[in-house]
């Protein structure tokens, strides 16, 4: 029972997280934190109910889940790199004001 | 035997594996590419195809082949009459797009990535229907949400398209959480995911009394979620209209003809599950099926009357796929019979799914066709193209008789099928509703062809020379045009396929009371629809302009979107408040504490941090220190406790 709770932490962590970060980084971050909560609460159940399967899935979750991390990290750089900034909101001006003066354009 | 369980893998495999060549074969030639997927295309209907055969000779229970795949779970496929009539209609549509494809991408960018996640996108969709367990089918559902996505917002550089991308994934995803719990009670009841080891649960559990119905009503209720999020229905309908914002080939192929699909699937094959047990059908029939039954029928409605007041010519169409599809829902839910088996409805409503892949397809291709010729998808800037493109015209023409259910159209047949099985199942209420949308129904198919191909032309096409579509386009759509006008004689074929027994025969169509009822309600809608949009009488088209209560409501489509716009709009305000608040408690504390801890450990070091140029870098180390003490806290608890 000690883990279901430490897994809902977790997630309600990530989930604040998800509600305050505006910046990419610490947002992704948040994201990792929940996924991390559903495994570990998906193999200590798995583990308590005496299911060996769990273990394979937590495997299978935590590759699958370095590969995203890996495409997600580069997708960050290069977001960085391309605005000057990793904050969302920053970001999202700066794609509307290239939206409105395109329309200017037009 | 052979022969056809190579052809239930491969019918899916197939165009999985080949979706991996599309980017290199598009490094070398883009017509290579184009051909290639076309090829993979008419193999995999070929081998749709070729599982027809043996379902029909047999008698309609399923046959599994299956392999292990993690231990305990086994992957399979599942061939039965339905999932083998899904896989053809996903096979055949399939192809008829890559065809189409070839004329109405042509010079787009990004090419091999379209046509990627088409070939994605099939095999998904083939395998989603033809899976043997309920988690291989999980995995599919959310493969084809993502190709909805990806090729929703398949021209990235519009704002719109990445929007409704975003708006569709999340409102589907809604869906997806009801679904997966389903599964996942399924699973905890009969530990295991396969559909027959379900159904031998349930047949097992029935034997012995000791089935759980109530928890089993809980699951059908769930699925019925997953169902009403991929399908558009009431109140999650919205996205199939920002869906449009498609390329229209992906609009034809994804959400009129398979994709939006999956919830019937989804729902038809659970209430085969269900009846496994007569009892369960009994214990489903109070709440779950008239539930059903009402949601199909209200969407239906809701739909039938957007699509008249909207301006968007893929916009009426979407709409009227939402409509169509709330037909379905209507015939499953009059698909319980009182003995606890399942009856017309069911059949009805499989048999109305093809018939509208075919004619709302065929609008698609068509819209399509007038979209790349004058380039808008305005219908006010439309008019009398009937002179430019003669054949669309005709071809618009059959499918607007189809879908108006005129006979000896297919639609007629399968809408008929569905109101006499509502009608049977006692439903008044819901069949009242179901003749009101008809009626509209031909209202708007009217307003659409009269605003479209008669009347004068609009300035905006008196500045181009609109051209007809190219054949490669216009095949493609006679092909549907004539399944339109063939599929529904052919019903006695389609339920010998089915394995089902219909209480009434073709002819019955013409003879029962619903055929004059029909009639009589189309002739009047008809002639104001006509009139309104044709001749120039003033009175409807000036109080759709006006500004009243229903034009509002319909305008702002029964206001869900602005709904859901409130709760996200909430969302954000509780997120600014909640970040304002931590900057206020937490913003100054971490440093004091930093500070602090920082001395406390080293008061040499500390001060050095104090100069440099990020004190935060003090913070991590109070946070990680702080952590580490909790740590060793809650082990020496548990020690303790232990101890």
């Amino acid at each position: 029972m000690d883990f279901v709770i430490l897994s809902l932490i977790m997630l309600s962590i990530g989930i604040y997280g998800l509600l305050t970060n505006r910046q990419l980084l610490k947002v992704f971050i948040s994201v990792e934190l929940i996924a991390t909560a559903a495994t570990l609460n998906f193999v200590m159940l798995a583990s308590s109910m005496g299911v060996g399967l769990g273990q394979a899935f937590l495997i299978l979750a935590f590759s699958t889940d370095t590969a995203v991390s890996g495409v997600i990290l580069a997708l960050l750089v290069i977001v960085s790199k391309k605005y000057g900034t990793s904050d969302m909101a920053k970001i999202i001006q700066i794609l509307q004001s290239k939206g409105e003066s395109e329309d200017e354009a037009q | 035997m052979i022969l056809e369980e190579f052809s239930a893998w491969f019918v899916w495999v197939l165009p999985l594996i080949a979706s991996l060549f599309v980017p290199i074969i598009g490094k070398y030639s883009d017509k290579a590419r184009n051909y290639f997927v076309v090829a993979v295309a008419a193999a995999t209907a070929v081998l749709a195809l070729s599982l027809v055969p043996s379902v029909w000779s047999g008698d309609g229970t399923a046959k599994i082949f299956t392999v292990n795949w993690i231990p305990q779970i086994s992957a399979g496929v599942y061939i039965d009459p339905l999932s083998v009539l899904f896989t053809c209609l996903v096979a055949f549509f399939a192809l008829i797009i890559a065809i189409y494809s070839i004329g109405y991408m042509k010079g787009e960018d990004g090419l091999t990535r379209y046509y990627y996640l088409i070939l994605l996108f099939i095999g998904s969709m083939i395998g989603l229907v033809i899976a043997d367990n309920m988690l291989q089918m999980f995995i599919f559902w959310e493969m084809v949400g993502l190709c909805s996505y990806a090729l929703i917002s398949f021209w990235y550089k519009k704002p719109e398209s990445i929007k409704a991308g975003v708006k569709v994934f999340i409102m589907t995803r809604i869906g997806d959480i009801a679904l997966l719990a389903a599964i996942g009670i399924l699973f905890m009841m009969f530990n295991t995911f396969s559909f027959h080891g379900v159904i031998g649960g349930i047949q097992d559990a029935a034997k012995a009394g000791t089935l759980n119905t109530a928890l089993l009503v809980v699951v059908a209720f769930l699925v019925l979620g997953g169902a009403i999020a991929k399908s558009a229905q009431l109140p999650l309908f919205t996205w199939l209209y920002s869906a449009m914002e498609a390329p229209t080939s992906v609009s034809a192929l994804l959400h009129a003809a398979t994709m939006v699909k999956a919830g019937i699937y989804l729902l038809a094959r659970f209430i085969l599950i269900f009846a496994a047990a007569p009892a369960l059908i009994i214990a489903l029939q109070p709440y779950w099926f008239p539930t059903i039954a009402w949601i199909g029928v209200l969407t239906a409605i809701v739909g039938a009357t957007l699509a008249l007041t909207t301006t968007d010519i893929k916009g009426v169409l979407a709409y009227s796929t939402v409509s169509q599809i709330g037909f379905m829902m209507a015939g499953l839910g009059a698909s319980a019979t009182s003995a606890g088996l399942i009856g017309d409805g069911w059949f009805a409503s499989l048999f109305h799914m093809v018939s509208h892949a075919f004619f709302e397809g065929l609008g698609f291709l068509i819209a399509g066709g007038i979209i790349h010729a004058i380039g808008t998808r305005d219908m006010r800037l439309m008019g009398g193209l009937k002179k430019a493109m003669p054949i669309s015209f005709a071809l618009m023409a059959i499918m607007i008789i189809t879908t108006s259910g005129l006979p000896p159209f297919a639609a007629f047949f399968s809408k008929g099928l569905i109101v006499t099985s509502v009608t049977d199942a006692g439903y008044i209420a819901q069949v009242i509703i179901l003749y009101a949308t008809m009626a509209i129904t031909f209202a708007y198919v009217v307003r659409m062809f009269s605003l479209v191909f008669m009347g004068k032309e609009s300035e905006h096409l008196q500045k181009q020379h609109v051209h007809e579509a190219p054949k490669v386009m216009l095949i493609p759509a006679a092909v549907l045009a004539g399944l339109c006008i063939v599929w529904g004689l052919s019903q006695p074929l389609v339920a010998s396929f089915m394995h089902v027994t219909l209480s009434e025969g073709l002819l019955g169509a013409f003879t029962n009371i619903e055929f004059p009822i029909f009639i009589a309600l189309l002739i009047p809608t008809g002639l104001i629809a006509y009139f309104s949009y044709y001749k120039g009488f003033k009175g409807v088209r000036n109080f759709a302009a006006g500004k009243n209560p229903i034009t509002t409501t319909l305008k702002h489509a029964y206001f869900f979107d602005d709904f859901y716009g409130a709760v996200s709009r909430g969302i954000n305000n509780f997120s600014a408040a909640l970040t304002r608040f931590e900057n206020a408690v937490f913003g100054r504390y971490p440093d004091a504490a930093g500070t602090a801890v920082a001395h406390a450990a080293d008061p040499e070091q500390a001060t050095t941090l104090k100069k440099g140029p990020s004190s935060s870098f003090r913070n991590y180390v109070a946070a990680a220190v702080l952590g580490f003490i909790i740590i060793v806290v809650l082990i020496i608890l548990k020690v303790g406790i232990g101890a």
